[in-house]
């Protein structure tokens, strides 16, 4: 292992993209195994290549690609017990993912907007969800509704709070 | 960003299942046909998990939480990394915490303005939660059996479900997980107000460390109307060598079981049933795998704490659902499987005649295994006792099968799902294959729909309990008698306060109760036949508040006719006031934990009857009083055996708060003499009419400076649950036939009951006593009898 050029700003790139990280690779593994255990590999490959890392280089294009190649490398092995998807539809979703994540931040921001114009129940139908961990089935018991409603409400809310980060980014880039 | 695409429901459901990551493989497979033919699906699904990863990271109380932890010198809940690492370790976590304290501060200072058009969520019957859901911290350390810090467990919060009507009650809810760090300490954040049918919350801790061995913990909550900040105190568990529970399997025949399945129900303080109603629930990691029996009948399972129970349920086509509890390090427990016995048949609609699809049905059959719910004394009851239940729900075509006892009695209940015009019943079936309903038909009801609110503000009232309940009068039923009701058929108002329920036409009542005892009881009127009609003339004619023995929060009459539309409905619940104070033992120090009773605090699933209320740290609350009235309060410290009566105004003088001092219980020494002859001991369970029976007053209510007009509800002290040695199973005489009621509390009007049994006739006898400060007062003889006895 080699240490990096400029160890600082590796390890300020690193630490920002943890979350796009994990996000990339949950597109990619919609049945969430071992997603933690991948992007630790991601990560130790990136620590261990670090030296090739270029500060002011695209931090994101490369990690996203390791963080690719260790999922796909992950997949061989686990196709044998249960399905996974397609190597063509992974390729897709990869490149997609990538170019979402890639404006993270952008849109983090604009989702801390999108949260507060949230009505109060949808908000705290997300607080269940994310804050106290509840699966939907136990929001379901919690709020004595089925649960396949609960999960298309998720569905809208998230859907809702999408399509105002795309008119904040919209309204933004054109300010 | 897409252009709009809404896809189906069944596309909805299935990516939030795989946001969820629930998906199964043939879910998978599904999904992944549907986004290879669709590519503007391909860029819904990747937003849709990259917003739910980016939600998990901004609402998740635990990357705030842990941010925060790690400023206070707590290690964040990671295994150690390699020592030659900790540099760049170091480095990173500092990174994290930069990033993490930014996160929080933007959060919490992000200005509030609304510049983009609202966000609004197109949906009909969008609920409105109620208030933020309130939050427990539970901090404690995980120590190996040498007392060295255990690093890496799984620490699992769960708590009991609130079952409704037609569910089986093995299956406690996960409400959170996490792990041990290097110093062996965890961290969960629970909801402190989930909802519960028990007058405390309290929750278990599922320890799963691998190579340790399983272990649980109950810890209880501070009520919520004590403190809106739950502060619980640290725990720190010690865990002793892991033990192994062992047991036999033996056919009908005496012949060893070979190949036998079992599933562990229950472990220690946490029931977990990972199928339910043929459905599979939440996975809880550690819980013990499926366990088969070998060639000689035998298994074990080993990796168990010394103290938990472990309850194994048979699951097997060839033997009926046994239940079967082994304690870890004890000798070989062996039990005979009867055969299986299907029960088998189809749900309709009595007016109809049409197949009703997902009914639930519970099978209550009487076995060798014994359930019960905890009270507020940590006293187990059982409710239902010797029964193991089963259940399942019927198939598109009404079908139901479900596994059963050949030689034993049922009752099978069948409740509809909610919404649906038709009634939940109960059947009675005898043991062997006689009367097995080939068809078993629901009559129609009528759907009501209605808000439970707070009268004075309007406001609605979520998490409320409604049942309805109609005369009897044993001659002239108003409907099926089969019908459930009462608390039952119970159903709870959703966030908006709302219910449904299905009632049968005629005379019925609603009965409404508040999610907390805060609000004002009221006496249950009683059924009085105006006329001689065999289905009308009923009325409800109030009860006295001095008679009163059963209240409710809210209670509505209603005679619906089944071609008239039904009304909407609106419970109104009046809010009243909390009287706080203090509660000290004999020495002058706080207590710990007590309980307190007082009348009209009452439980919707008791049917209205009386529900003791927990006494925490020292502290009392007693909600749901009314201004202008005095309480007489009943306090029990069963573990030091102490306890008062006092009196408590409302509203309180918050310059003099109540302050109360417990006194060492009395005994009562009563000898019970059947036929002139003493008992033999530990004889009471098999006689059961031989004992006497106590009962507890609860005084009323009253106005100041006037006495009670009414000496009170006289409650009987097994179902208050208060104290487990007043419940049959633990009722003993000594080898003179003398029984001792202990732990009564000094200054309590107690009332000793019991039949004498002349000829055909039962004639009751009651004696009435309270007992001193340390006082073990000597009663009369008790002088029950048996029917061979007394000709």
């Amino acid at each position: 292992m080699s240490e990096p050029r400029d160890s600082e700003e590796f390890v300020r790139e690193l630490t920002r993209s943890q979350t796009r990280l994990h996000g990339f690779i949950r597109c990619l593994l919609p049945q969430q195994e071992s997603i933690d255990d991948i992007l630790q590999e991601t990560n130790l490959v990136l620590w261990r290549k670090a030296s090739d890392f270029t500060p002011g280089s695209d931090f994101w294009a490369w990690a996203s690609q390791v963080a690719r190649f260790q999922v796909l490398s992950y997949l061989k092995q686990r196709s044998r017990d249960r399905h996974v998807f397609d190597v063509g539809l992974l390729e897709h979703l990869a490149r997609i993912a990538a170019a979402q994540a890639e404006t993270m931040e952008e849109r983090q921001a604009a989702l801390a907007r999108c949260l507060e114009q949230l009505p109060p129940a949808q908000r705290q139908l997300l607080e269940l969800r994310y804050s106290l961990h509840q699966s939907d089935e136990m929001i379901g018991a919690t709020t004595n509704r089925p649960v396949n409603s609960i999960r298309q409400t998720l569905y809208r809310i998230r859907e809702v709070l999408l399509r105002c980060i795309e008119r904040r980014l919209a309204t933004e880039g054109s300010s | 960003m897409s252009q709009p695409h809404e896809p189906t429901e069944n596309v909805m459901i299935l990516i939030s299942r795989a946001v969820q990551g629930t998906l199964t493989d043939d879910e998978s497979r599904t999904l992944e046909q549907l986004l290879t033919a669709d590519p503007a699906l391909q860029q819904l699904y990747v937003e849709q998990m990259l917003l739910d990863t980016w939600l998990n990271r901004s609402l998740s109380a635990e990357f705030l939480g842990g941010a925060i932890d790690m400023l206070a010198g707590v290690a964040p809940v990671q295994p150690p990394p390699p020592r030659r690492r900790w540099r760049r370790v170091l480095l990173a976590a500092s990174l994290l915490i930069g990033v993490g304290l930014a996160v929080a501060v933007w959060w919490m200072t992000f200005p509030r303005s609304a510049v983009v058009p609202e966000p609004q969520v197109v949906q009909n019957e969008e609920p409105r939660l109620a208030e933020a859901p309130k939050k427990a911290d539970i901090r404690g350390r995980i120590l190996s059996l040498e007392g060295k810090p255990l690093i890496g467990a799984q620490v699992t919060a769960l708590a009991h479900r609130l079952f409704m009507p037609g569910e089986r009650t093995l299956h406690d809810q996960i409400l959170a997980v996490g792990k041990t760090d290097d110093e062996g300490r965890f961290h969960l954040s629970v909801a402190a107000d989930f909802p519960t049918w028990y007058p405390d919350r309290r929750v278990a801790l599922f320890v799963h460390a691998s190579g340790e061995g399983l272990h649980t913990v109950q810890v209880p909550l501070p009520s919520i109307a004590v403190e809106e900040d739950a502060v619980v105190d640290p725990i720190e568990v010690r865990l002793s060598k892991a033990e192994t529970v062992r047991g036999r399997l033996l056919d009908a025949a005496g012949k060893p079981a070979k190949g036998v399945t079992l599933r562990v129900a229950r472990l220690g303080n946490v029931a977990f049933d990972p199928v339910a109603a043929g459905r599979p629930t939440d996975d809880l990691p550690g819980w013990p795998g499926l366990v088969i029996s070998d060639a000689e009948g035998r298994f074990e399972l080993s990796g168990i704490g010394p103290s938990e129970m472990v309850s194994f349920r048979v699951e097997d086509d060839r033997f009926a659902p046994h239940s079967i509890a082994l304690t870890p390090g004890k000798a070989e427990d062996s039990l005979r499987l009867q055969p299986l016995r299907w029960i088998e048949g189809r749900v309709i609609a009595a007016d109809t005649g049409a197949p009703l699809a997902g009914v639930r049905l519970t099978a209550d059959a009487v076995t060798q295994q014994k359930f019960g719910v905890h009270t507020v004394a940590d006293e187990q009851v059982p409710l239902l006792r010797w029964m193991t239940t089963v259940d399942t729900r019927t198939d598109l075509d009404g079908r139901f099968r479900i596994r059963s006892f050949p030689q034993m009695s049922h009752i099978l209940e069948f409740h509809p799902p909610p919404g649906s015009p038709y009634l939940a019943v109960r059947k009675q079936q005898g043991p062997g294959m006689a009367g097995i309903p080939n068809e078993v038909s629901l009559p129609r009801g009528v759907v009501v729909r209605g808000q439970m609110t707070d009268e004075l503000t309007g406001q609605p009232i979520p998490g409320g309990s409604v049942f309805w309940d109609a005369p009897v009068d044993g001659v002239n039923l108003p409907f099926d008698p089969s019908v459930v009701q009462e608390a039952s058929g119970i159903t709870r108002t959703d966030a908006e306060g709302r219910f449904t329920l299905t009632i049968p036409t005629g005379p019925v009542r609603l009965q409404g109760f508040g999610p907390t005892q805060e609000y004002i009881a009221r006496p249950i009127s009683e059924w009085t036949r105006m006329g001689i009609s065999d289905r009308h003339g009923w009325k409800l004619t109030p009860t006295s508040p001095d008679q009163a023995i059963a209240y409710c929060h809210a209670e509505t009459f209603l005679e619906l006719t089944p071609d008239a539309p039904p009304p909407s409905l609106t419970l109104s619940l009046h809010k009243g006031r909390t009287v706080r104070g203090e509660v000290l033992a004999a020495d002058g120090g706080p207590v710990p934990r007590a309980i307190l009773l007082c009348d009209g605090r009452v439980s919707p699933l008791r049917n209205g009857w009386g529900q003791p209320l927990p006494v925490e740290r020292g502290r009392f609350v007693l909600p749901g009083c009314e201004e202008g009235k005095v309480y007489t309060i009943l306090v029990l410290d069963k573990y030091q055996e102490q306890g008062a009566v006092a009196e408590v105004s409302c509203p309180e003088d918050p310059e003099h708060r109540p302050r109360i001092r417990l006194q060492p219980c009395g005994k009562g020494l009563v000898r019970v003499k059947p036929a002139g002859k003493a008992l033999p001991a530990s004889i009471a369970p098999l006689f059961p009419s031989m004992f006497p029976y106590l009962y507890l007053r609860l005084p009323k209510p009253h106005l100041p400076g006037e006495p009670p007009r009414d000496p009170g509800t006289a409650t009987l002290v097994d179902d208050l649950g208060i104290n487990m040695i007043y419940t049959l199973d633990h009722r003993r005489v000594d080898k003179a036939g003398e029984l001792t009621l202990s732990g009564l509390i000094p200054g309590a009007e107690y009332l000793l009951s019991w039949q004498i049994q002349r000829g055909w006739i039962s004639l009751p006898h009651t004696r009435v006593f309270r007992v001193k400060p340390g006082e073990a007062l000597k009663l009369p003889d008790v002088v029950p009898g048996l029917p061979r006895d007394n000709p």
